[in-house]
């Protein structure tokens, strides 16, 4: 059964396609939020916040994208909650890569390469990070990344630019080539 | 803003095949060029060491639809509940108004409408709910 076909039956109260729709695209949701939060913990908090929200609001969603985009905005705008909530944006993020570097420590001892690359992710601002991961990983285009972060193109490519430059400035930094 | 700023950008879009500017031939074979382009490779690639999805967690999609079952059928009959009470006001307002302005009998008449002709209005609905629900 392809997506489309799926979506109209979940938003007809199938639940079977229901979970078949969010089983396909759970891998990319998960793999985009632990990016996103660098802890394995918090990222399982999102990703169940907004599967739950998907589920509540799946009758309002409209198949002009794909569902994984959608499932990724809701993402998106939980973690933004999560960061407004926690007071200040700035101050929180700063505090929360400091928590996901050592949730990364922990984990990851063993994978020197993998800890530092996830601590270079984990230090470019949100906005910046979203667009690098997208783009990066999942290849969305950048009219799509436009879309779910709801910013024009030209931003996210200034953001991409931006976040490509500090990257390759600390891998060189940190002599990981 | 700078010519080598243009440069990186434009390799940066081709890497991710959204080139808009065509970067011309004396740029391209720049040393600057090359470097930025070997740096941009070499980088990006050691980016990909996190393809591998090491943090890997259980997500119970069953127990989450459940539970937006749940929150949605308790929206929906909160939402019912305060249109009843609403709609229940309001005709009890107009009832009380009418009798006010018209006098007592026009209670007792209006029972008598209602008694009558309820039945005939609620018992078809309540049935063509009955078969639709059944199909």
């Amino acid at each position: 059964m392809d997506e489309l076909e799926l979506i109209n039956k979940a938003k007809e109260g199938n639940k079977s396609a229901l979970n078949s729709l969010l089983i396909d695209n759970i891998n990319i949701l998960k793999g985009y939020t632990v990016k996103m939060v660098g802890d394995p913990h918090l990222a399982q908090d999102i990703v169940q916040e907004a599967l739950l929200k998907a589920v509540i609001n799946i009758s309002k969603f409209e198949p002009r994208a794909r569902f994984s985009t959608w499932l990724i905005k809701i993402a998106n705008n939980v973690y933004k909650d999560y960061l407004r909530k926690n007071k200040s944006f700035q101050l929180i993020d700063e505090n929360f890569i400091h928590k996901g570097q050592q949730q990364v420590e922990n984990i990851v001892i063993a994978n020197y390469e993998y800890k530092e690359i996830m601590k270079i992710i984990l230090t470019l601002p949100y906005e910046k990070r979203a667009v690098f991961i997208l783009k990066h990983y999942y290849g969305y285009k950048y009219e799509e990344i436009s879309d779910i972060l709801g910013c024009p193109i030209g931003t996210v490519r200034s953001r991409l630019h931006n976040a490509v430059k500090h990257i390759i400035k600390e891998i060189q930094r940190k002599e990981i080539i | 803003m700078k010519d080598s700023d243009k440069i990186k950008n434009s390799l940066i879009d081709e890497y991710y095949n959204e080139t808009q500017e065509e970067i011309n031939k004396i740029q391209k074979y720049s040393d600057e060029y090359r470097e930025f382009k070997s740096k941009l490779s070499s980088s990006i690639t050691k980016m990909d060491i996190l393809n591998e999805d090491i943090f890997d967690f259980e997500i119970d999609t069953l127990s989450i639809i459940e539970k937006g079952e749940h929150i949605k059928e308790n929206r929906k009959s909160k939402s019912e509940f305060i249109l009843f009470i609403l709609s229940s006001m309001i005709i009890l307002s107009l009832f009380a108004i009418t009798i006010i302005k018209l006098g007592p009998k026009v209670l007792i008449i209006s029972q008598i409408i209602i008694v009558t002709i309820a039945p005939w209005i609620i018992i078809p609905i309540i049935s063509i709910k009955r078969r639709r629900s059944e199909v």
